[in-house]
């Protein structure tokens, strides 16, 4: 059986360190720290969606992101983010747990296509967890960015 | 330059440093596992090469006009764009941006083109705090220590003393735990990536058109450095640039597969002038020149400007292997460190590090660049001209067998293997040059030291029943190339051809000589075992022994060693001992061991663990030279294994077929 690109997408993604859910619920309430930053077109969305209380906060001091990527490259498990405010850069940036919500986002077999079809002045293609092996090798996630990479299949 | 006896002082300490050692074995022989697979999803090696070199040379060829066209890209929108001729003007250009800006803070991605320059003296001289954001260097810059390995600089260190450091500079007990480390630094890190007033990166590829500029990091310090600050600082070597967006992504592809064995890095930023969102934000883009305009222009140097500092020629080289990064470098390091030093530093600077090299050629093979990088040393050598009494009475040795025994400085050295001599052997028998189809090279070390492998590769032809001649001629001549003798290894060559050339057939008994006798341009030569494998004769071990190879470098380097494997394995239907080990250098390499007796044997001990262990009956080889340095070791290890070459093995301890 030939995978579809989503699911190609998915393993790839899986295999770079990348945690999936079905839906965004399924994986926020099991969470402890509610500290949650997210894009600004997604604020109504996620409020109503996730019924237990939120604790909505800027990037800097959230545990949580939520982002939509750009686009997704199925044959190296990336997602692709297009920004030119701060703010955003800060969501991808700076927060332990960083979500994606992957509904209808597009997914592109290779990541030129991916990159000739989204410019903008500032690309950042991401590709599993920030990790390390800077001592003894020992593989350690989220040493500046963040340590879990999380997608969700859709928002409810 | 600094003189022999005192690098002789520091490589000693370096050996003794076993920390290091241990470290360095744990990266590479994980690395060598991984590598290869990674590579391969890429398609075949050779592909890989063409396409790089297309890529690299193209934009290269065009730098100048692909330049002019970035410079005015990014300045139509608002980029600082400024050229550098040197590290000085650089260190001082950079220093005039962040004063301009009022900078007290810098924090920076691991950049090494930022230490090419000495950027970081620089600037704490000048009273700006610099932070390198990346864990390793940050741990090396607290310790006031440098890298010894290029993508893992602080591997040295174990992690009890990187926990003793941060607990000193905390000021509270931290856990020899990489995880609580890690945590501690992430935390510390937050406040400096949002209150530095500048960020300062390296650059990895840099496209023409569109105008981008790449930055790979694993742990997402490198965007942070150029996002958060108003001002971001990027420094790009002038030599890495591409054509367009298809070109850049396959660098970023074979990067990090060629570096460590993994698919591909977590983070790639593309930046696009203005890099700008908020008013008051400045992107300042630095180009490095440095030497590398000359570069272009040196037939030679030319080909290093490929590079794309992956590091797997220092993965796979012996040298490095045992001194690391703090042994063998400056600033850059490894076998493309001693060209990127002649490049940058100038050729006396590299004379030194040239020095240090084994010329095993295995950089070469696995450069995804296609550099040819022990042959760039060779000529580095030849231009700043040997330094070394050895090495400028060797070549003579073995160049002109008369002079040999005038020469006693060497003879102490040298220890004489066996007595007599092959060539005078095969005359009495009325072989030497004598007309046949097929003839056997015996080569410099059988001639000098092992004329035993000589005479028995003799006697094993004609009991299988092949009339062969010996052909004269001393020596193919790389000892002369190695050691930067040009026109005497040309004028070796050509008169080895010569003599070889009345010959349908000829059979070596040396890989080394086999591929240097390529090299010249010869295609009728064999080595023995590839002869005797398209022979179809089939032997068989008197008794089930446990065989290990050590396959010589040049038999790597000349592409024989799947012919070598198959002949063991179909041929003398022998079960190999295989082991990363067979395919590591001995240490040997010709002349180098008497040259630097202790990198040397360090080099071998390599696998010293690995033979006390698995203690195989025979070692078997096809350089004489790799023979007697087996041979040596060993001994000295007091491990009972028979060094034999090859032929030997096939004559004692095979039946041979009738």
């Amino acid at each position: 059986m030939i995978k579809d690109i989503f699911t190609r997408f998915l393993d790839k993604f899986r295999e770079v360190g990348g945690e999936f859910y079905n839906s965004l619920p399924e994986f926020i309430d099991k969470l402890e720290d509610k500290r949650i930053a997210c894009e600004e077109t997604l604020v109504g969305l996620i409020m109503e969606v996730l019924e237990k209380e939120i604790d909505f906060c800027k990037a800097e001091f959230a545990f949580v992101s939520i982002t939509r990527p750009k686009a997704l490259v199925a044959e190296t498990g990336s997602l692709l983010f297009v920004y030119d405010r701060e703010e955003d850069f800060k969501l991808i940036s700076l927060p332990y747990v960083h979500v994606n919500i992957f509904e209808g986002v597009p997914v592109f077999e290779t990541l030129e296509e991916a990159l000739a079809q989204n410019q903008g002045v500032y690309v950042s293609v991401v590709t599993g967890p920030s990790k390390t092996g800077d001592i003894e090798l020992i593989h350690v996630f989220g040493v500046h960015g963040p340590g879990r990479l999380v997608g969700v299949g859709s928002l409810k | 330059m600094k003189l022999l006896p005192e690098l002789k002082e520091e490589l000693g300490i370096l050996l003794n440093n076993r920390n290091l050692r241990v470290a360095l074995e744990r990266v590479i022989s994980r690395y060598v596992k991984t590598r290869e697979a990674s590579l391969s999803i890429l398609g075949d090696f050779g592909d890989i090469r063409k396409r790089l070199v297309d890529i690299k040379d193209s934009a290269i060829d065009e730098a100048y006009s692909i330049w002019d066209s970035i410079a005015n890209r990014l300045e139509e929108r608002g980029t600082f764009f400024t050229e550098l001729a040197d590290a000085k003007v650089a260190r001082e250009k950079i220093l005039d941006v962040l004063k301009e800006n009022g900078v007290h803070l810098l924090i920076k991605s691991k950049s090494i083109t930022s230490e090419e320059i000495g950027l970081n003296l620089a600037l704490e001289a000048s009273g700006i705090k610099v932070v390198e954001t990346d864990l390793g260097e940050r741990i090396l810059q607290l310790m006031g220590d440098k890298p010894s390995h290029l993508i893992v600089p602080a591997i040295h260190r174990t992690k009890e003393e990187i926990a003793e450091l941060f607990s000193k500079y905390y000021n509270e007990d931290i856990p020899p735990d990489p995880f609580v480390i890690t945590k501690k630094v992430r935390e510390e890190f937050r406040s400096y990536f949002l209150s530095a007033k500048a960020g300062f990166t390296g650059i990895n590829v840099v496209s023409a058109d569109p105008t981008y500029f790449y930055l790979m990091t694993n742990e997402g310090n490198g965007r942070l450095c150029a996002t958060l600050p108003d001002v971001y600082i990027t420094l790009a070597g002038w030599e890495k640039i591409v054509r367009n967006l298809s070109d850049a992504i396959f660098i970023l592809k074979v990067l990090p597969k060629s570096a460590v064995g993994i698919d591909f890095s977590s983070y790639v930023s593309i930046f696009a002038a203005p890099f700008r969102w908020k008013d008051g934000r400045k992107w300042y883009v630095f180009v490095l020149d440095n030497g590398r305009k000359k570069a272009r222009e040196d037939r030679y140097l030319r080909h290093a400007l490929r590079c794309i500092r992956c590091g797997a020629c220092m993965m796979v080289c012996p040298v490095y292997r045992v001194l690391s990064g703090h042994g063998f470098s400056k600033i850059y390091m490894g076998g493309i460190g001693v060209i990127w030093t002649a490049i940058t530093q100038g050729l006396e600077e590299a004379a030194q590090l040239a020095e240090l090299c084994a010329s095993c050629g295995r950089c070469n093979t696995v450069c995804p660049a296609a550099i040819p990088i022990s042959d760039i040393i060779e000529e580095i050598r030849f231009r700043v001209g040997s330094t070394n009494l050895l090495e400028k009475y060797a070549p003579i040795v073995v160049a002109d067998r008369r002079k040999f025994s005038s020469l006693g400085e060497v003879r102490r050295i040298v220890r004489l293997e066996e007595e007599g001599s092959f060539l005078e052997w095969a005359f009495k028998r009325g072989l030497l040059d004598k007309s046949s189809d097929t003839a056997i090279y015996g080569g410099c070390v059988v001639e000098e030291f092992l004329p035993k492998v000589g005479i028995q590769s003799v006697i094993l032809l004609e009991k299988l029943g092949f009339n062969v001649a010996v052909s004269g001629g001393l020596c193919c001549g790389l000892p002369l190339r190695v050691y930067g003798k040009k026109g005497e290894y040309l004028r070796c060559a050509y008169l080895l051809k010569d003599k070889l050339k009345r010959y349908k057939e000829v059979i070596t008994i040396c890989d080394s000589c086999y591929s240097t006798i390529v090299d010249a341009g010869f295609e009728n030569v064999k080595p023995i075992y590839e002869f005797l494998l398209d022979s179809n004769l089939v032997f068989y071990a008197r008794e089930p022994y446990r065989v290990a190879l050590h396959i010589p470098c040049h038999t790597f380097s000349a592409g024989r060693e799947g012919k070598l494997i198959e002949f063991m394995e179909s041929v003398l239907n022998i079960e190999l001992i295989r082991s990363e080990y067979e395919r590591v250098c001995c240490g040997g390499a010709g002349l180098y061991r008497y040259k630097y007796p202790s990198v040397s044997r360090a080099i071998f001990d390599v696998r010293k663990d690995f033979l006390v262990e698995v203690k195989p009956d025979f070692i078997i080889t096809t350089c004489p030279s790799c023979l007697m340095k087996l041979k040596d070791d060993i001994k000295e290890l007091h491990l009972d294994i028979e060094v034999v070459h090859l032929v030997d093995f096939i004559l004692n301890y095979t039946n041979l077929p009738l």
